[in-house]
């Protein structure tokens, strides 16, 4: 029988040696020929269902569709926040932790909690900034020296703005720690008893620190936490 | 079924393989500004070309074979490139609302990314903007495009775009509120919670990184030092001892009777996912899962699959999801660390390439990392080799020993020392190993072309036999790699 070209081996491998490396050529001149000359031209299509567009809410001087809006103000860049910590750690000191870290970042640089710290009254997961000073407190110990930055005020950027209280005067949250008896009343289902309730556990035990000291108050319950939980601002 | 050609041949093996090789090529081709058409035809005629020039044994239709995969990539790479440069984002003021999937530090500000009723949105928050994974955000604010970032190459358009996220949001107007739903980000953030009270540093850091992905400063930079990174980030290696861990504990005695096989494979799939998810859905973590899933499938279907077309399966699988994943380093070096694994694995486990695989992991990925973060210290290629069986068994053993103290039980705290103390034993171990080696090797393109040799040898010699045209043929591949990229 006859061998064709490609029936014998040897020829086969040469064939395909010779196949394999024209691919090869042909793609570099591919490469070599089209490469920069494709400009992306975005097709104007909107990746994923289109976005919903807006008018403003209740930011009259936000500026008008279409427009690109400056971006939200940054700190200034530092290499390393430097951070103080007092209270109920190994090593109370100043520390210089990367941008970004958390409070507890911050407790694992100083040692760790001590066994005679209270880990409820200090919120390890908050955010830090540069130059804020912490204080773990002890347990018993009342609430906690910290500068730890709380949300920007709403006045500023509305930024974690709670949402108006229904029936509310100015709308947003009520600064328990600061609050008159007028102020109280506006949160939802708070009368002047409780009001008043709140108002001399104030003075008597100190600044609420976290929403369960409010369960502390006579005449508030969990159910009734539930409600204010929205509305309370403990800065 | 059609039969494939040559059974111990590349083509047989791993024919995803090539197929994955093709749609990165294209992929990156397409990022040296060619057109979809030219980029995909180009890419699969260096699949074809590898294909002709390294197959030694060329039984009958391997030129069909080899004309299916040429189509089938050039189809694949159209269909990515096309996908990645027709996105663009519509600029305008944006109301929506939706729960925050993932908070993380993003350079001097933080970043939330909250699934809206109409697209995955990026938020940028600043430093002291708190918010948690879990709650639920209202925002209005300006859609922009993602920033261009010229002092670097990484590109963070499409880091967030692997992620799903359409468009950038700098918010004028945020309201937040925590709903108490029963969702993936409310888990994380409780376990987060109990975790960071509960467990002593070490420990509490260890298993914050392997459960939801979450990485410690100090211990990140202590890893970095030691070259092991990797055992931070759920990679393979974590999800490997999950499914190994799932899959021990339905064997044991009651639940091996009560569940059939095929139950018992469907359980460990739940497991498996649910953990992948639970830590976080990063790309080594997806590709893992997907590549133990193929394993598994193999065995309900009483097919054992190559190691390698499985991590190509998954690779793949990836990339046409999310084409935006070829840019990404954790997707580029969980696949590069996995392929090479399991080229070694081709050619059977033994005692020489377990030596064998920490060096040249190191040496394969060392283009990526030094490209990356400047230096790579060498400490990392024996470090690693104690390290990996040290945390196969830290891990699941911290795991169990946390247990009690994070369900609140009495003495907890002191098992979970027991564990803290295994830790730091470690971490001396790790320290006194590096003092040894403190030496780092920083980006040097002799090294890199080393390093890619040792990529492309060990997966030319795990899918063909070895010898003159296999060693031309990845010469070949490496000097056509060095010229085109």
């Amino acid at each position: 029988m006859k061998k064709g070209f490609f029936s014998d081996p040897k020829f086969q491998g040469l064939a395909f040696l010779a196949l394999g490396l024209g691919c090869f050529l042909l793609a570099g001149l591919l490469v070599f020929f089209f490469s920069g000359r494709f400009v992306d031209r975005p097709s104007g299509a909107t990746a994923g269902p289109a976005l919903s567009i807006t008018a403003p809410v209740d930011k009259p001087s936000g500026p008008p569709a279409g427009e690109v809006s400056p971006p939200a103000p940054e700190p200034p860049e530092t290499k390393e926040w430097v951070l103080y910590i007092t209270g109920g750690v190994a090593s109370p000191g100043v520390y210089s932790l990367p941008p970004g870290s958390r409070v507890h970042n911050l407790v694992d640089a100083a040692g760790g909690l001590l066994p005679t710290a209270d880990p409820v009254k200090v919120n390890l997961a908050a955010p830090l900034a540069d130059g804020v000073h912490v204080h773990v407190p002890l347990a018993g110990e009342d609430g906690g020296k910290n500068d730890i930055p709380a949300p920007s005020a709403p006045q500023d950027s509305g930024f974690l703005r709670p949402p108006a209280i229904p029936g509310g005067s100015g709308g947003g949250a009520v600064r328990v720690n600061t609050a008159s008896l007028e102020e109280l009343q506006r949160l939802p289902g708070v009368g002047p008893a409780i009001a008043r309730a709140i108002l001399e556990y104030r003075t008597q035990k100190g600044r609420f620190s976290t929403l369960q000291d409010l369960l502390k108050v006579k005449g508030i319950g969990p159910k009734k936490l539930e409600s204010l939980r929205d509305h309370v601002d403990l800065r | 079924m059609i039969p494939l050609p040559g059974y111990d041949e590349g083509i047989a093996r791993a024919p995803l393989l090539f197929l994955l090789g093709a749609v990165f090529t294209a992929l990156a081709l397409g990022d040296r500004e060619m057109s979809p058409s030219a980029a995909g035809a180009a890419a699969s005629l260096m699949c074809l070309g590898i294909l002709l020039l390294f197959s030694g044994r060329r039984p009958a239709r391997f030129l069909s074979y080899c004309l299916a995969l040429f189509f089938l990539a050039f189809f694949c790479s159209l269909f990515s490139l096309w996908r990645v440069q027709s996105f663009s984002v519509s600029r305008g003021r944006v109301l929506d609302g939706g729960e925050v999937i993932l908070e993380r530090p993003w350079g001097s500000s933080r970043v939330a990314v909250v699934d809206g009723g109409s697209g995955r949105y990026l938020l940028r928050l600043r430093p002291d903007q708190s918010v948690m994974e879990g709650e639920t955000l209202t925002f209005a604010g300006e859609a922009v495009p993602f920033r261009a970032r010229g002092d670097s190459s990484f590109r963070e358009d499409l880091y967030w775009r692997a992620r799903g996220v359409t468009a950038e949001v700098i918010p004028d107007e945020l309201l937040s509120r925590r709903e108490g739903r029963f969702s993936l980000p409310d888990i994380r953030t409780a376990l987060r919670r109990n975790i960071l009270l509960n467990l002593p540093p070490a420990t509490r850091g260890y298993l914050l990184a392997a459960f939801l992905g979450v990485r410690d400063p100090s211990l990140a930079d202590d890893h970095r030092t030691w070259g092991t990174a990797h055992l931070l980030a759920v990679s393979g290696f974590h999800v490997g001892l999950a499914a190994a861990a799932a899959w021990k504990i339905l064997s044991l005695g009651a639940l091996r009777r009560r569940l059939s096989f095929r139950g018992r494979i469907l359980a460990a799939s739940v497991l498996l996912w649910a953990y992948a998810l639970l830590a976080g859905g990063a790309p080594s973590a997806l590709r893992a899962a997907l590549m133990v899933q193929s394993v598994l499938l193999g065995y309900v279907l009483g097919r054992k699959g190559s190691p390698l077309n499985a991590v190509s399966l998954a690779g793949l699988l990836l990339l046409l999801w999310r084409p935006e994943w070829y840019a990404d380093l954790g997707w580029r070096l969980s696949v590069t660390a996995a392929l090479l694994l399991s080229a070694l694995a081709e050619r059977g486990a033994g005692w020489r390439t377990a030596l064998a695989a920490s060096p040249l992991v190191w040496l394969a990925t060392y283009p990526q990392t030094a490209a990356a973060f400047g230096v790579v210290p060498l400490s990392g290629i024996v470090v690693n080799m104690v390290a990996l069986p040290v945390f196969a068994f830290l891990y699941p053993f911290a795991a169990l020993l946390s247990i009690p103290a994070l369900a609140g039980l009495p003495g907890g705290y002191f098992l979970a020392g027991a564990a803290e103390g295994l830790f730091l034993l470690w971490q001396w171990a790790a320290d006194t190993l590096t003092s040894f080696i403190p030496w780092s090797l920083s980006w040097s393109p002799a090294a890199a072309a080393a390093g890619s040799a040792a990529f492309l040898a060990s997966l030319a010699f795990g899918l063909f036999r070895p010898g003159l045209r296999t060693f031309g043929g990845a010469l070949l591949l490496l000097l056509a790699g060095m010229i085109l990229f």
